[in-house]
């Protein structure tokens, strides 16, 4: 079923993404990993992948309807 | 409010000004006399006084946590003072534990500073923690948060930890044995190669209050502690989210550790 997927993009991994929240229309389920690589952001960036509200593996699929956060690593003090 | 608008002078009673000093949350729900007798029999350390171990010493300090342990080997460059409010002009060169006590004490005398300046490491982590009750760490590092958690874990000692970069922050409460840990959440990272991160200081300040405030919360028991989920701050779009972090059934940390 066709819809879009929700693409949440946080911190240094704007660097690449430029716009903080993006919707990428889907035809059905779709490797996460080619979303971000469409993104043009960088694997080894992405520390942290959330689907739905959980914490997740970037080598899942998401389907239309899906809201994914990609966090980096966030270790500052 | 509460007639305390004015200095204290000799013909105060001691009491009398602490309970001044702490009407507000005297009168707190979940604090009360009660609650303030536990925050001054309570023993916090907090690893780091840079941009974070600022806002947490601060609130612990004006919260009347009894006893407060410093740690940190750093001293104050010209490049922390946008971030790090315990530090001053005046203080650069200095050690940041001796910077941060000379503020604290003069903040609120009636609390214990113990300064360990050094670094935490595999060496010293147990002999630092053993005696505190609740750990804060506020720290730059990943290797330095892994240390904390390995060694909380096996002593059972809760501990909060904070993170910064850019516009991001977060914050999460680790209570022993009860996982997932830092390591659950962060096993998958690829260890960054140190280097400046780009920040304003108000990041820190939020994110260093957030926790100052679970610390709180479990010294008194009270609320619901943020474990078992992860608090993300998204100051570019100001917006507050959480997740639940994937449970590791297999960590070698704390898998173990109620054991």
């Amino acid at each position: 079923m066709a819809g879009v997927v929700t693409i949440k993009i946080f911190a240094s991994l704007l660097h690449w993404a430029k716009e903080p929240q993006v919707q990428i229309p889907l035809e059905g389920p779709t490797p996460l990993q080619s979303i971000v690589e469409g993104l043009r952001i960088p694997e080894e960036e992405v520390a942290v992948v959330i689907r739905n509200g959980k914490q997740v593996k970037l080598d899942i699929e998401v389907e239309p309807g899906d809201t994914v956060s990609l966090f980096p690593v966030i270790d500052g003090g | 409010m509460g007639g305390s608008n004015r200095k204290l002078t000799e013909a105060d009673s001691f009491e009398g000004f602490q309970n001044n000093r702490y009407f507000r949350q005297l009168i707190l729900p979940g604090v009360g006399e009660e609650g303030q007798k536990k925050l001054a029999h309570a023993k916090v350390l907090v690893v780091g006084t840079g941009g974070l171990g600022s806002p947490v010493l601060y609130y612990l300090a004006a919260a009347g946590v009894g006893t407060l342990g410093i740690v940190d080997d750093d001293r104050v460059d010209v490049t922390n003072l946008q971030r790090q409010i315990l530090h001053w002009e005046k203080d650069l060169g200095r050690g940041k534990t001796e910077s941060a006590g000379e503020k604290l004490r003069a903040f609120n005398s009636t609390l214990t500073y113990h300064l360990y300046p050094e670094r935490l490491t595999e060496g010293n982590a147990e002999t630092l923690i053993v005696n505190y009750e609740v750990v804060v760490a506020a720290v730059d590092n990943r290797e330095t948060r892994r240390i904390l958690n390995q060694t909380c874990y096996r002593l059972g000692t809760p501990w909060i930890d904070g993170g910064i970069r850019e516009y991001s922050g977060t914050v999460t409460v680790y209570v022993p044995p009860r996982g997932p840990c830092y390591e659950c959440i962060h096993r998958t990272h690829a260890a960054r190669p140190a280097s400046p991160i780009p920040l304003l200081g108000a990041l820190p300040g939020v994110i260093g209050s957030i926790e100052a405030m679970e610390a709180i919360k479990l010294i008194l028991s009270i609320g619901i502690p943020l474990t078992g989920r992860v608090l993300m701050y998204d100051a570019w779009a100001g917006r507050f989210e959480e997740f639940i972090p994937a449970e590791n059934p297999g960590c070698a940390i704390c898998s173990q550790a109620g054991e």
